[in-house]
């Protein structure tokens, strides 16, 4: 078998991240290969090169053995790759024939020949056994449809590669079955396939070697057929770099935040959180894990307020909040550091000191009635910003001139700020903060509990919630399932629920 | 000839002039389909029908000929609709924003330059305005009824009907169109195959440019041969509500610019009945408000049986 694709040394730096490390990888034609890893392992970035979306520092690119330069979408396709985005590329009022000719449309004089068109559709669509109908609306088809659309479209315009990023994330698992069973067929005829996932039940059906990554580099390479979803948990987690256990005490006692049978739907109405119940005590920090999309966002977002929920109860010291606006529950004890900064955690084109009482504007000691205390106003942010360690010029300055690291900082200032929470959620209250700051939030999350609040700590790194967390709860598939309470076996615990491991 | 005979001589005059009046409005609604489809909210129709009436003016003076009136117009317009395209896509000006600024600009530089150019205020009228001619169309003018409905137009009046199904065949049958379309609907599935959006959307630009130089045109050089300030009278926003009530699609616009020039060749001939002018004066923009309202009521059910379908496949998954 020859090599069909192969990436040698490639290495792609973002600022503040290597997203990609000197990466080596080779897939032989008629494969199945399948990139597993953590969000931010580097997967989505290696994608986007071998698609012409990104361009590496250094390293080269080698189809069918030869080195090439690809510096677009356009010089991939005409390479031969063709990429199934997780987010599907069709015009929602052009049939789906349309869709996969777009661009490279049959002509009959000045205009576009519908019939050849169609029939030049349905020929590729024979040629690999695809069942879809060709004259239906893209914004009549189903996603499975959809999918299969994306795929012809690579198909019509000769890719040889094809490059699947998450490709089940979208599907049931009847269509997911469906998908399986012609990525076969498509590998028989020669093709070869590169098939992003972190689901490894999925993986480990579908692909012939997989290949693990984390924080950006090449963990290894496996035969996939000599490995099973323990040896792979634990190359995505990485279990060497335990340690760094902060929490020693543990302070919980009475219930403080109660969760009962809370259904949420995610933005495209689909069931993100199913049914969930949760306990958080007084003095405990929860950690919440689970690989994104796994309904842990839309979970929070619903606590909040920031979401309507379709079913249960949330209470806070036994009293009701579901159904309250978002100032109402914050007054009734809860701060929240949202994961995503820029879009939910502070106005950037306002000041620092702005930002700063931004949801306590109106209440004592920064508000007087119909104005604001504008002095108390500034000794209060100067003390937060110098408490919190936030790097300014000053707090009269445009918050998104700051740095992103800096822009957290003045997020936890305002949250953490605020001294007689009940309730914290931090949702990714470390991301893109160097050391001393992680140190000092971390330390802030922990003189809560001493003071009696319950942390809810959402956390992509997992290091870190197993470093502060006194229990951890997993999300995966919208459910939620206890890995208990810190011990030397927590690690593995968690790195299978996360990838639905055991639960079931 | 009886008086019966005068009432259907009488109806069939108002439905003759009813493709009179709704030629500058289907016009521009043309070229506003354009800027639509690339996904281009143009407001700026307005400000191209005034200046293509301004320009054909100038350019039937100075070249004795209502063609050479048209291709100033033509010129003008197509500028206009660059500048737009440069201001919103190069600069990142906002499309609505851009599109009112123009209006006004539209507005103050016409009375300008009647005054710079042609040494007139607010009207210019003059002997040496060449404007296009009646066409009578053999054979057909000689069918009754249809003969009086069909045949004796202005050529532009032909023009914008013809255009109607050359603007379907551009967005419909030709690759170009696709690209088009694609852009305006779903710009990232068009950039993933190579189509370049930015161009795409500088055509759509120019071309409400370039039809809009028609409609101004008809306007200013046929029946009257004057420009007045305002003569335009809102006909470019009402080509928005018909972009609207059509879906930016060219056939379903038509519809939409028919009933505007229906109500504006009843509210002149109501006039001459004695009714209130001030009464009949709304009927054009009254008709606007119904169709908006039917556009909005049509939308909504379709909203709705979308979301019945979805409860459906939901229930049945279950």
């Amino acid at each position: 078998m020859s090599e069909a694709i192969a990436v040698k040394n490639i290495t792609k730096v973002f600022p503040n991240v290597i997203a990609n490390n000197r990466v080596n990888i080779a897939v032989n034609e008629g494969e199945i290969r399948a990139i597993v890893g953590e969000n931010g392992a580097g997967k989505t970035t290696l994608m986007k090169i071998l698609y012409g979306l990104y361009h590496p520092d250094s390293g080269s690119i080698h189809i069918k053995g030869v080195e090439r330069k690809l510096s677009s979408p356009r010089d991939a396709i005409s390479r031969g790759i063709g990429m199934v985005h997780q987010h599907f590329m069709l015009v929602p009022s052009f049939t789906i024939a349309q869709n996969i000719v777009l661009g490279v449309e049959p002509m009959k004089g000045l205009f576009v020949n519908e019939e050849k068109l169609v029939k030049s559709v349905k020929e590729v669509s024979a040629r690999y056994g695809f069942d879809i109908n060709v004259d239906k609306l893209a914004a009549d088809a189903s996603v499975g449809e959809q999918q299969r659309a994306e795929i012809l479209k690579s198909l019509y315009r000769g890719a040889e590669i094809l490059i699947l990023d998450e490709p089940t994330a979208v599907l049931t698992d009847m269509e997911t079955r469906e998908l399986f069973v012609m990525l076969r067929r498509l590998v028989d005829k020669g093709k070869t396939i590169l098939f992003i996932s972190h689901k490894l039940r999925e993986v480990l059906e579908i692909s012939d070697f997989t290949t693990v990554m984390r924080n950006g580099q090449v963990v290894g390479t496996v035969k996939t057929s000599e490995t099973d979803q323990h040896q792979l948990a634990e190359m995505m987690v990485g279990r060497e770099t335990i340690g760094g256990r902060i929490r020693t005490t543990c302070y919980a006692k009475d219930t403080v935040l109660k969760v009962e049978n809370l259904s949420v739907l995610d933005s495209r109405d689909l069931l993100a959180v199913d049914n969930i119940n949760l306990d958080l005590c007084n003095g405990e920090i929860l950690g919440v894990a689970g690989v994104d999309g796994n309904g842990q966002e839309e979970f929070i977002e619903a606590i909040m307020g920031l979401r309507p929920i379709i079913n249960g109860k949330i209470t806070i010291e036994g009293k009701e909040i579901q159904g309250l606006s978002t100032r109402e529950i914050r007054e009734s004890g809860i701060a929240y550091v949202p994961s995503d900064r820029y879009r939910s955690g502070i106005a950037i084109d306002a000041m620092v000191w702005e930002n700063i009482i931004t949801g306590e504007y109106y209440s004592k000691p920064y508000s007087k009635g119909l104005t604001l205390v504008m002095n108390k106003i500034i000794t209060i942010t100067k003390e937060l910003v110098e408490k919190f360690q936030v790097s300014t010029p000053g707090v009269k300055v445009k918050t998104g001139n700051l740095s992103g690291g800096n822009i957290q900082r003045v997020i936890a200032a305002r949250e953490l700020g605020l001294e007689n929470a009940k309730v914290v959620i931090a949702s990714q209250p470390t991301r893109g903060i160097d050391i001393a700051g992680t140190e000092a939030i971390r330390q802030i999350l922990i003189d809560y509990t001493s003071r009696g609040a319950g942390v809810l700590l959402l956390s992509a790194d997992l290091d870190e919630v197993l470093a502060l967390s006194d229990r951890i709860v997993v999300f995966y598939g919208g459910k939620i399932s206890d890995a208990g309470y810190w011990d030397e076996g927590i690690r593995d615990r968690v790195g299978q629920l996360m990838t639905g491991g055991l639960g079931e | 000839m009886g008086s019966i005979d005068f009432g259907k001589i009488f109806t069939l005059t108002l439905f003759a002039s009813t493709f009179r009046m709704a030629t500058p409005i289907l016009l521009a609604t043309l070229g506003g389909i354009f800027s639509s489809q690339v996904g281009i909210f143009n407001v700026a129709l307005e400000a191209m029908l005034d200046i293509g009436a301004f320009f054909a003016i100038v350019g039937s003076v100075q070249t004795g000929s209502p063609l050479g009136g048209l291709g100033y117009a033509i010129l003008a317009c197509v500028i206009t609709g660059l500048v737009f395209a440069i201001i919103h896509l190069e600069l990142k000006a906002n499309e609505i924003i851009v599109g009112l600024a123009m209006n006004i600009f539209a507005a103050g530089m016409t009375n300008y330059l009647l005054v710079a150019m042609l040494d007139a205020t607010g009207v210019y009228q003059s002997d040496l305005i060449v404007g296009f001619k009646e066409v009578q169309i053999p054979i057909i003018k000689d069918i009754p009824f249809i003969g009086d409905l069909l045949s004796g137009h202005f050529p532009l009046v032909y023009i914008a009907f013809l255009s109607v199904w050359l603007v379907y065949l551009i967005l419909y049958k030709t690759p170009f169109g696709f690209h088009l379309r694609a852009v305006g609907e779903k710009l990232e599935a068009a950039e993933s195959i190579g189509i370049n959006p930015k161009r795409s959307k500088y055509f759509g630009l120019i071309a409400s440019g370039f039809f809009c130089a028609f409609g101004g045109t008809f306007l200013s050089l046929s029946y009257l041969n004057l420009f007045a300030e305002g003569m335009t009278a809102g006909r470019g926003w009402l080509a928005l509500a018909a972009i609207n009530f059509g879906s930016s699609k060219p056939v379903r616009s038509l519809v939409a610019c028919l009933v505007f020039g229906f109500a504006d060749a009843l509210a002149i001939r109501l006039q001459q009945f004695g009714l209130p002018s001030q009464v009949v004066l709304m009927l054009p923009y009254v008709s606007t408000l119904i169709v908006l309202l039917a556009s909005a009521m049509s939308d909504e059910r379709k909203k709705k049986s979308i979301m019945n379908k979805h409860q459906k496949l939901e229930t049945a998954d279950i």
